[in-house]
């Protein structure tokens, strides 16, 4: 009897010390970690049957190929089960199960304090390509399986699965899924075989689907609400009544009626539930974003600079009307001549549509790229083409000392401006607002610059609208955005929701080598290095940061080089398969070189599409004059400059 | 007039206990220096540390200054411990006040100057 007693006292406090445990946030999630281990030990157990099978197989039989593809196909479903954890625990280690390039250089935000370096991938998507190649190695093709299968024991250890064990993750986990699914997981971006994204997308959409019951059962405290998994079934009900082309798929139903309302939803439950991070994967992404079409969705840049923590607004207003003097004040340049208007013409979407380059600091030569438009800059991690700066501030100086651009010197553009009684007491009132610095810096003056055009990247475009709001759409546009992310492979590369090449999580500016050659015959390649004049690598040869199609509308001429006139002509490009489809020789070509077979209708489509990005900026009127200097030859300074 | 002077006196005791006073809690930083490191890049440095002290006051002191035996004292972080990026996400804390928005990378290293440079706290 005593024993029984004994026995009942210790299973007491065994619960009470378990019902404890819960309330402190690791949860008896028994329900959720099984699902999790077992799932990470059956998409083992695949890859490891893979690699048997390839060990034991004929290469040179035909039939014994397709087998091996039916049984990588069979492998990459069962990743669709662990998918969600592994892309957020572990990216390093997901490069190695379902890498899609060989060789990556990881040019991410990290850069800012690392640089880049060359990462091997391997998996199950190369493994796919690599059948397709003539000759193929027995060697290679279990290395690139054997790795994988080594890189899946990363999400068995102790420093990744601590994190099942509460529910953090679980919501940072989802919001990456969420923007996958919106951006990548519909593109074909990963899935050599069209024909399986939607098959894929379907299988993925309900594993996750039970994982979110189980995880529910094991955290009722924090569980997904009813709103969200009510709507995430009506989501898959929607998947599965699409038909399984991918081209017909309705992407922006897709997106507007299901993956971007449960992503506000996932918001909201990070916020309620105090959802915190630990992962370099949630370094950009900002926890307050209420879309995925919230020109807040990723913190890329900081455009005010040294200014960063002013909040007050009456000193916001002051360096916003220091810097926008500063753009238009041709002091900033050796010869008094050249401000940062001349180039980026305000009234021409901080670009300039008349010339395919602008003209150099001699007057004479014009310079080898074409004039960006400086409209969401701030969305990028690295700056200019070949991204060669991490901020905005060191942009801006390089320009101004630039002996072919604005021909100046920190020094002398600092010492010109402060001699100017105007910049001189305002920039001096300023000073309180960085205590860190004792006086005026070229810093501050760069920092007005780019806190003052960075307030015209705030706008948002009708096709936004209608996607936060649920709003109707031309249908025009709504087929040109299908288009745009499937048959057309734009979104490949140019992710939702900037358009640009950054995708989830929105920590890297991606880089590609599509072929652009030096003028419209095609007759070469255009001369520019593009990314590995900065870093050398083979692979980046000729590679530019993908730009953004917003506003696209209004930024003519096109590409690095501004060879294009019309975004006809750019979509034509891609269609033809860039610069090897025209039959230039680019060894390192990015882009597939085979026929988009886009008719010119759908082209017709695609641009109104991106028509519908163009964004409701109100644009300013120049300032009436500029601060007077002291110095004599400084008062025949032009507004805006003279060339 | 023997009042006014009194008065004065006053004023001017009163001053210069407020400064004295002052001195006192704005006790300079002290750095320590390779004894390798040339004299003009020690000055180079003893100006970038100076900045990441004044960033560290504004953006951390609040939470890690401590009173320790009725004195402020600074911690004594190491470049390790700085890590760059990681710090970023060293803590739930961390997560919003150290965020990109908040601190720039470039501050971060200066504030890391800072603590590399700064005279250690005595155990
Ligand atoms: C709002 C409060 C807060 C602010 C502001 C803050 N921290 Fe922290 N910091 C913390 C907490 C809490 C910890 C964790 C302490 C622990 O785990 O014992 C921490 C830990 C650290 C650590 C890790 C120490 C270790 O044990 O390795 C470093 C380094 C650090 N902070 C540096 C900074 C710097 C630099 C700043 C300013 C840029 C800063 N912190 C701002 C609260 C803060």
């Amino acid at each position: 009897m005593k024993k029984y007693i004994l026995s009942l006292v210790l299973l007491g406090t065994l619960f009470v010390s378990i019902s404890f445990i819960s309330k402190t946030g690791s949860n008896d999630s028994s329900d959720y970690q099984s699902l999790y281990f077992n799932r990470v030990q059956e998409f083992k157990q695949k890859q490891k049957a893979l690699f048997q099978l390839i060990d034991e197989s004929d290469l040179s039989n035909e039939m014994q190929i397709e087998k091996i593809r039916g049984a990588i196909q069979q492998t990459r479903v069962q990743l669709k089960g662990v998918d969600f954890w592994m892309r957020y625990l572990e990216p390093i280690s997901y490069k190695k199960i379902n890498g899609p390039l060989p060789v990556e250089w990881e040019t991410e935000v990290f850069e800012k304090h690392e640089a880049p370096y060359k990462r091997e991938a391997a998996g199950l998507t190369l493994t796919y390509l690599y059948l397709e190649e003539e000759q193929i190695d027995k060697t290679e093709l279990k290395r690139l399986i054997g790795e994988s299968v080594v890189a899946t024991n990363a999400y068995l250890a102790d420093s990744i699965t601590k994190h099942i064990r509460t529910y953090h993750h679980f919501y940072l986990c989802n919001r990456l899924y969420l923007l996958n699914l919106a951006a990548i997981y519909t593109t074909g971006f990963e899935c050599p075989d069209t024909e399986q994204v939607l098959p894929e997308l379907l299988r993925m959409l309900k594993d996750v689907d039970q994982l979110y019951a189980a995880y529910n059962k094991s955290f009722p405290e924090t569980a997904l609400n009813e709103e969200y998994l009510s709507l995430y079934k009506r989501t898959i009900e929607f998947v599965f009544n699409q038909s399984n082309d991918i081209n017909t798929f309705d992407h922006f139903t897709f997106i507007q009626q299901y993956i971007n309302p449960l992503y506000v939803l996932n918001q909201k439950m990070i916020l309620e539930y105090n959802v915190s991070s630990k992962s370099m994967v949630d370094y950009s992404l900002n926890k307050n974003s209420t879309s995925i079409f919230d020109k807040d969705l990723y913190f890329a840049q900081n455009p005010k600079g040294i200014f960063s923590r002013v909040s007050d607004t009456v000193a916001l207003k002051e360096i916003n009307d220091l810097g926008k003097l500063l753009f238009y004040d041709p002091i900033l340049s050796g010869n008094n001549l050249r401000s940062c208007a001349s180039c980026h013409l305000p009234t021409q979407y901080f670009t300039d549509t008349t010339v395919q380059t602008a003209l150099q600091f001699d007057r004479l030569n014009r310079l080898p790229r074409n004039t960006p438009s400086l409209i969401n800059v701030r969305l990028n991690h690295l700056l200019m083409l070949d991204g060669a700066h991490i901020t905005m501030q060191n942009q801006a100086k390089a320009v101004l000392i630039n002996p072919i651009e604005m021909g100046s010197t920190e020094i002398e553009a600092l010492r010109k401006v402060l001699n100017c009684k105007e910049y001189n007491t305002r920039f001096t009132k300023l000073l309180k607002y960085t205590p860190q610095e004792t006086q005026i810096t070229i810093d501050h003056l760069t920092s007005a610059l780019t806190a003052y055009y960075t307030k015209f990247s705030n706008s948002y475009a009708p096709f936004d609208e209608a996607m936060i709001q649920k709003k109707a759409i031309d249908p025009v546009v709504q087929e040109g955005f299908n288009l745009f992310m499937s048959k057309a492979q734009c979104a490949t590369c140019h992710f939702v929701p900037q358009f640009n090449g950054v995708k989830p999580p929105y920590v890297n500016s991606e880089f590609e080598v599509i072929g652009v050659p030096g003028d419209k015959q095609f007759a070469a390649l255009s001369a520019d290095k593009g990314r590995s004049t900065i870093y050398t690598s083979d692979e980046m040869h000729h590679a530019f940061r993908t730009g953004s199609i917003r506003n696209a509308t209004y930024t003519k001429p096109y590409m690095h080089n501004g060879v294009f006139n019309n975004l006809t002509e750019v979509i034509e490009f891609y269609n033809n398969g860039g610069g090897v489809g025209r039959g230039l020789t680019v060894p390192n070509q990015t882009l597939s070189s085979d026929s988009l077979h886009l008719t010119p209708l759908e082209i017709k489509k695609i641009v109104v599409f991106i028509e519908s990005l163009n964004e409701n900026i109100t644009f300013e009127k120049p300032p009436l004059q500029l601060p007077v200097s002291k110095d004599k030859m400084l008062l025949q300074r032009k507004v805006g400059g003279v060339y | 007039m023997y009042f006014r002077n009194i008065c004065i006196v006053i004023v001017v005791v009163f001053i210069s206990v407020l400064i004295v006073s002052s001195c006192v809690s704005q006790k300079k930083i002290e750095y320590v220096f390779p004894d390798a490191m040339a004299k003009p890049i020690q000055e180079e440095y003893y100006r970038l540390s100076e900045k990441g002290r004044v960033l560290y006051e504004i953006n951390c002191a609040s939470c890690h200054t401590k009173k320790v035996k009725g004195k402020m004292v600074i911690p004594d972080f190491t470049e390790e411990q700085m890590g760059a990026y990681s710090i970023r996400i060293a803590n739930e804390i961390h997560e919003d006040k150290v965020s990109e928005a908040r601190v720039s990378a470039e501050e971060l290293n200066l504030i890391t100057y800072f603590f590399t440079y700064k005279k250690k706290n005595k155990q």
